[in-house]
C-alpha cells in the first residue's frame, strides 16, 4: 500500500540505506543488551541504593517528590489551570536538576572524571580554570577581563539592574558610586573606593605558562576610565593593583594558589597601604593598641571546592597558609565585627576573609589588619554571597545608627564586580 | 528534557522503550503519543494546549478536505493530483495554513514585531506612536518544528500527496513524536504515511538505532560543547584579535554542527529503536563546494520543505529570470526568520539568499571551477563562517563589531592573551583538533553505522560511556535549535 506518491526520494533513500544494515546478530545482541544494561543502570543504583537503607533520589528526606493530585486539585480550584501548570513545570524542572546533581551515577563517575580532566588536561570546570603549577582561577575573572568593556555605551544601555549576571548586562557602576560618595559627603563623611583586583589580572603569567613575564596587571578595558572617572569627580580611590603587582612580580604571593582571593601578604601589604593613605586624609583620633601573632592556618580554598574532585582526594582544597592574627593587649582577640570605629569598612569576601572564631584567636581579616596598622577601631559590614549587590550595600548604611560616629566609610569591593555585579544606583535618602 | 541528560537516558527512554514494546500493536502509537507528550509537557505543560490545538486543527482539516468524518467507516481516498479542488477543501487548507502560522506567528514573532515597531518609531522620532505592551511571549519549545510538520500533513493531503489519517491518535503521533519533535528533522507526512501505518522493528534495526544514537551522544557531548565554550568564550570578549576572533566562529560552526547533527543523530536512532526510519538531515556540510550545494547537505529537512512548501508554490524558477531571484530571496529570508524572531536571522538568510542568487546567476563553475577542490570548500566554509556569525551574536552591532574584528578592525584588548591562554589550553584545543577531523577526515554518520563491526560495536558503546560520564561534568547545555 502507498499513501503517498509526492517526492518520497529522500524517504525512500533513507529506507533503502537502513536495509542495508549489516550487523551479525550476536553484534547486534550485544549492542542492543548492553545499551539497555546502560539505560536502566540508572534507575538500578537508585533502587539499589534504596534498598540498603542509603538516602538518595528515591529514599530519605532528599527524595525526590512530585506534588500530589490533592494538591494540584487545590491549586487548580485556587488559581486555575495555568497556574498547576506553573507548579507541574517548576517540579519537573527541579527534579531533571536534582537527577543531573545528585544521582548514584553522576556521584560516582563526576569525582574521578573531573580529576582526570583536571590532572591530565589541565581543565577545570564553568567555575574554576586550571592554571600552571596548580594555580586556580575563578571563571568570572576571566569574563570581566576579557569581557567587553564595562562603560560602553551599548553594554550599559543593556543593563537590566536585575542581578545580571554576564558583562553585556551590567548597568554602569559609575552613577551608584558618586551617589553614594555625595550622599557621604552631605553628611559629612569621607568616602574611599578600594577596588580589589582579579588573581587573574595581578597573577596572569600563572594561566598562561610563565612564557612571558613582567609588565603591568590586566584589567577589564573600562577599569582605568572608571576610576578616573571618580577621581576627576572627586572621589577618593585607593586602588593596591600596582602594590599586588609589584608583590607578584617579586614572587610574594599577593593571592592564594587555590582560592580566588588574596594571601595574607597581600591583605596585610594592602591594609597597611590604605591606613597611611587614611591617615593622610582624614582626621581618625581614635586610638587603640593592637598586637599581632603569627600563626600557621589551613584555609578551605573556594576555587578547589568548586573543581569538584572528591574531597578526600582532593589536592587542591586546603590551602596551608600563614597569617597574622589581631589581638588586644594581654592576647584578647581582637574583632573586627564590633561594630565600633571612625572606619567603616563595607565590603565582600576580599574584606571578609580569615574571619576566626574567639577560640581561634584575634580575625586576620582586610578590618583587623586595617585596624592593626591604624592601631584604631575598624568596623567592618561585610557579606560573602550577593557582596556585589550595591542597592544592599547602601541598604546596610540606610539601617539606624551605622553611620554614627564614623569619619570615613571605606568601599571594597572586587574588581570584577564592576562588570559582573549589580550596580543599580541606589540612595541614601533615609535620615541617620 | 533533553537527550543528553540523565532524566532522559536513565528514567525516560527505558520506560518509553518498555512501555512501547510491551504495549500490543494497535496500542503502540497511543503509548507513544502519551510518552511524547510528557517528554513535551517537561519544559512547560501550558505548552501542551497548542501542541494539541495544532495537531487537532490539522487533523480535522484532513478529515474535512477528504470529505470524511471520524466515525465514518468508508475508506478514505486520497484526492486525485492536478484536480481543482472545490470550495470545502481549499477552505480546509485555509484552515490548516492559517491556525500554523498564527500560532508561530504570535508566539514565534510577538515580541520581535513589538520591539521592532518601536524600534523603527523610536528613530524616525515619533514616539507617540510606541506601543506600550507589558506583554512578552514566552517561546514554545520546538513550534517551528511542529507547526511545519503538522501543516506539511494538509498541505500533502489538498496536494493529493497522502491520504488523509481518520485515527486521531495515529496524527497525533506524528506530530508529537518525541525523537524529532522539538528540534527535527522535519518529518513530512507523506514520508512516514506508510511507516505509520505499517512499520518493522527488527534486532538489526535497533542495532543500528544504538549506534548512530550513540554517535549523536558523541557528537553532542565531546565535541559540539566544548566548541562552544571555545564560541562563547571569544565572541562574550570585547575585543579579541584577528585570529582569536576566526577561532572563535570556527568553533561555533563546529559547534553547531555537532549539536544539531548530533540531536538529529539521535533523533535518527531513537526513531530506528521505535521502527521509524526518518530521512538524513545532515551530509557532511562542510565538504561543500558552494552555497548552492551547503543548502543540499544542511539541515535538509527544512531546505527541501521551503523548497518544495514555499519555494516551488510561489512559482520557483518557472516565473522568469527575475521571479525566480525574488523566491529565491523570499523563501531564505523566510528560512532566515523561520530560525529565530531578531534582525541577525533576517540578515543570515539574506545573505545566503544573496550568494545563492549570485552562484545562480554567475554559474558555480565560473565563479569556482578554476579553483581547486580544497579551495573551494575553504571558500565556501569561510562564506558560511561569516554568515555564522549573525547567527551567533546577541545582536546586530555586536555582529558587526565581530565581523570587524575577524577582519582587523580595531585592537585586541590588553587581556587578549588570557583568551589565547584558555583556548589553546589542552581540553579544548585536542577538542577543536578532534571536531575539525571528524568533520573533514572521518566518514559521516549513515556511512559509519552501515556495517557495524565487533570494532565498531566496541567503538559506539565506549563513546555512550564515555559520553554520559562526561555529561557528569557538565552544565547543562540545551540543543541549540531547541531555541527555534
Amino acid at each position: 500500500m502507498s499513501s503517498s506518491t509526492a517526492d518520497t526520494t529522500r524517504e525512500a533513500e533513507a529506507l533503502a540505506e537502513i536495509g542495508r544494515t549489516c550487523v551479525r546478530p550476536v553484534g547486534a545482541h550485544l549492542l542492543t543488551g548492553a545499551f539497555l544494561l546502560l539505560l536502566l543502570s540508572g534507575a538500578a543504583l537508585e533502587l539499589a541504593a534504596a534498598r540498603t537503607g542509603q538516602e538518595n533520589l528515591l529514599r530519605g528526606e532528599g527524595r525526590l517528590v512530585a506534588p500530589s493530585f490533592r494538591e494540584l486539585g487545590n491549586l487548580w480550584r485556587a488559581r486555575g489551570t495555568l497556574a498547576v501548570a506553573g507548579e507541574l513545570r517548576e517540579a519537573g524542572v527541579a527534579a531533571e536538576d536534582r537527577i543531573q546533581r545528585d544521582s548514584r551515577l553522576a556521584a560516582a563517575v563526576r569525582h574521578p572524571l573531573q580529576g582526570l580532566l583536571s590532572r591530565y588536561l589541565r581543565y577545570g570546570n564553568s567555575q574554576v580554570l586550571l592554571g600552571e603549577e596548580q594555580w586556580l582561577f575563578f571563571r568570572d575573572d576571566f569574563d570581566h577581563l576579557t569581557g567587553a568593556p564595562f562603560l560602553a555605551p551599548s553594554v550599559v544601555a543593556r543593563g537590566s539592574g536585575s542581578a545580571p549576571r554576564h558583562p553585556s548586562q551590567a548597568p554602569s557602576p559609575l552613577p551608584a558610586i558618586l551617589g553614594l560618595a555625595a550622599d557621604l559627603q552631605a553628611r559629612g563623611l569621607g568616602f574611599v573606593l578600594v577596588p580589589v583586583p582579579t588573581k587573574l589580572g595581578i597573577a596572569w603569567e600563572r594561566f598562561l605558562g610563565g612564557r612571558e613575564r613582567g609588565g603591568p596587571a590586566l584589567a577589564n578595558p573600562s577599569q582605568a576610565a572608571l576610576l578616573e572617572g571618580l577621581r576627576t569627580a572627586g572621589v577618593e580611590v585607593f586602588d593596591p593593583t600596582p602594590l599586588l603587582r609589584e608583590m607578584e612580580i617579586r614572587g610574594e604571593n599577593p593571592y592564594m594558589r587555590f582560592d580566588s582571593h588574596w594571601s595574607p601578604a597581600g591583605i596585610d601589604r594592602t591594609a597597611a597601604a590604605l591606613a597611611t593613605f587614611l591617615r593622610d586624609r582624614f582626621e581618625l583620633d581614635e586610638a587603640l593598641s593592637l598586637e599581632r601573632e603569627d600563626l600557621a592556618f589551613e584555609r578551605r580554598a573556594d576555587l578547589g571546592d568548586l573543581l569538584g574532585l572528591d574531597p578526600e582526594r582532593n589536592p587542591y582544597l586546603l590551602e596551608p597558609l600563614r597569617i597574622q592574627a589581631v589581638h588586644r593587649p594581654g592576647g584578647r582577640p581582637y574583632s573586627s565585627r564590633s561594630g565600633h570605629g571612625q572606619v567603616l569598612l563595607v565590603g565582600d569576601s576580599f574584606s571578609r576573609l580569615l574571619i576566626r572564631n574567639k577560640r581561634n584567636g584575634g580575625d586576620a581579616n582586610f578590618a583587623a589588619e586595617l585596624a592593626f596598622h591604624l592601631q584604631a577601631p575598624v568596623a567592618m559590614r561585610a557579606e560573602n554571597d550577593a557582596g556585589d549587590s550595591f542597592a544592599r550595600r547602601v541598604g546596610w548604611l540606610r539601617q539606624p545608627h551605622q553611620l554614627d560616629g564614623r569619619r570615613v566609610v571605606v568601599l571594597e569591593v572586587a574588581e570584577r564586580s564592576f562588570s559582573l555585579g549589580d550596580w543599580t544606583s541606589e540612595r541614601l535618602t533615609t535620615a541617620q | 528534557m533533553v537527550f543528553s541528560s540523565q532524566l532522559f537516558l536513565f528514567w525516560f527512554l527505558p520506560a518509553a522503550l518498555v512501555g512501547y514494546y510491551l504495549a500490543p500493536r494497535r496500542l503502540k502509537h497511543l503509548v507513544l503519543t502519551i510518552f511524547s507528550y510528557v517528554f513535551y509537557g517537561w519544559a512547560n505543560p501550558a505548552f501542551l494546549i497548542l501542541l494539541l490545538a495544532s495537531t487537532l486543527i490539522d487533523w480535522i482539516a484532513g478529515l474535512v478536505m477528504a470529505g470524511t468524518t471520524p466515525w465514518s467507516r468508508t475508506p478514505i481516498e486520497i484526492l486525485p493530483k492536478g484536480v481543482r479542488r472545490n470550495r470545502r477543501e481549499r477552505l480546509a487548507l485555509l484552515l490548516s495554513v492559517t491556525s500554523n502560522l498564527s500560532l508561530l506567528g504570535f508566539f514565534k514573532y510577538f515580541n520581535f514585531a513589538v520591539d521592532s515597531w518601536n524600534g523603527i518609531a523610536s528613530v524616525i522620532g515619533v514616539d507617540a506612536a510606541t506601543l506600550d505592551i507589558a506583554l512578552r511571549v514566552t517561546l514554545p519549545l520546538g513550534i517551528s518544528f511542529y507547526t511545519f510538520q503538522s501543516m506539511s500533513y494538509a498541505i500533502d493531503v489538498y496536494r493529493g500527496d497522502a491520504k488523509a489519517l481518520r485515527n486521531f491518535i495515529d496524527f497525533a503521533c506524528f506530530v508529537s513524536m518525541f525523537p524529532q519533535l522539538v528540534a527535527g528533522p522535519i518529518i513530512r507526512f507523506s514520508e512516514v504515511a506508510d511507516q505509520l501505518a505499517n512499520r518493522t522493528h527488527t534486532l538489526a534495526k535497533f542495532a543500528r538505532g544504538v549506534a548512530f544514537f550513540s554517535v549523536g551522544m558523541a557528537k553532542k557531548v565531546l565535541l559540539a560543547n566544548p566548541c562552544g565554550q571555545i564560541a562563547d568564550t571569544v565572541f562574550d570578549a570585547g575585543a579579541p584579535g584577528v585570529l582569536q576572533a576566526w577561532h572563535g566562529v570556527v568553533g561555533y560552526a563546529f559547534q553547531i554542527y555537532f549539536d544539531f547533527s548530533g540531536y538529529s543523530d539521535m533523533a535518527i536512532g531513537l526513531g530506528l529503536m521505535l521502527g521509524f526510519v526518518f530521512a538524513r538531515n545532515f551530509d557532511s556540510p562542510y565538504h561543500s563546494q558552494s552555497i548552492t550545494e551547503f543548502w543540499r547537505r544542511w539541515h535538509i529537512s527544512l531546505s527541501t520543505w521551503l523548497r518544495d512548501y514555499l519555494y516551488i508554490p510561489l512559482g520557483g524558477n518557472r516565473k522568469g529570470v527575475r521571479r525566480t531571484y525574488i523566491h529565491l530571496g523570499l523563501t531564505m529570508l523566510l528560512g532566515g526568520l523561520w530560525h529565530g524572531a531578531s534582525w541577525n536571522f533576517v540578515i543570515w538568510g539574506a545573505f545566503h539568499g544573496a550568494l545563492l542568487a549570485i552562484e545562480r546567476a554567475v554559474g558555480v563553475d565560473r565563479l569556482y571551477g578554476w579553483m581547486p577542490r580544497a579551495m573551494r570548500v575553504a571558500t565556501t566554509f569561510s562564506l558560511v563562517l561569516v554568515s555564522w556569525v549573525f547567527f551567533r551574536a546577541a545582536d546586530l552591532p555586536a555582529a558587526l563589531a565581530y565581523l570587524g574584528r575577524m577582519f582587523g578592525l580595531g585592537e585586541a584588548a590588553g587581556a587578549a592573551p588570557l583568551l589565547s591562554g584558555l583556548l589553546l589550553g589542552p581540553y579544548l584545543a585536542v577538542s577543536f583538533a578532534i571536531a575539525a577531523f571528524v568533520v573533514w577526515g572521518a566518514q559521516q554518520s549513515w556511512t559509519w553505522t552501515r556495517e557495524l563491526t565487533p570494532l565498531k560495536i566496541v567503538i559506539a558503546l565506549g563513546l555512550l560511556v564515555v559520553a554520559i560520564a562526561a555529561l557528569s561534568t557538565q552544565d547543562y547545555n540545551p540543543f541549540i535549535y531547541y531555541i527555534f
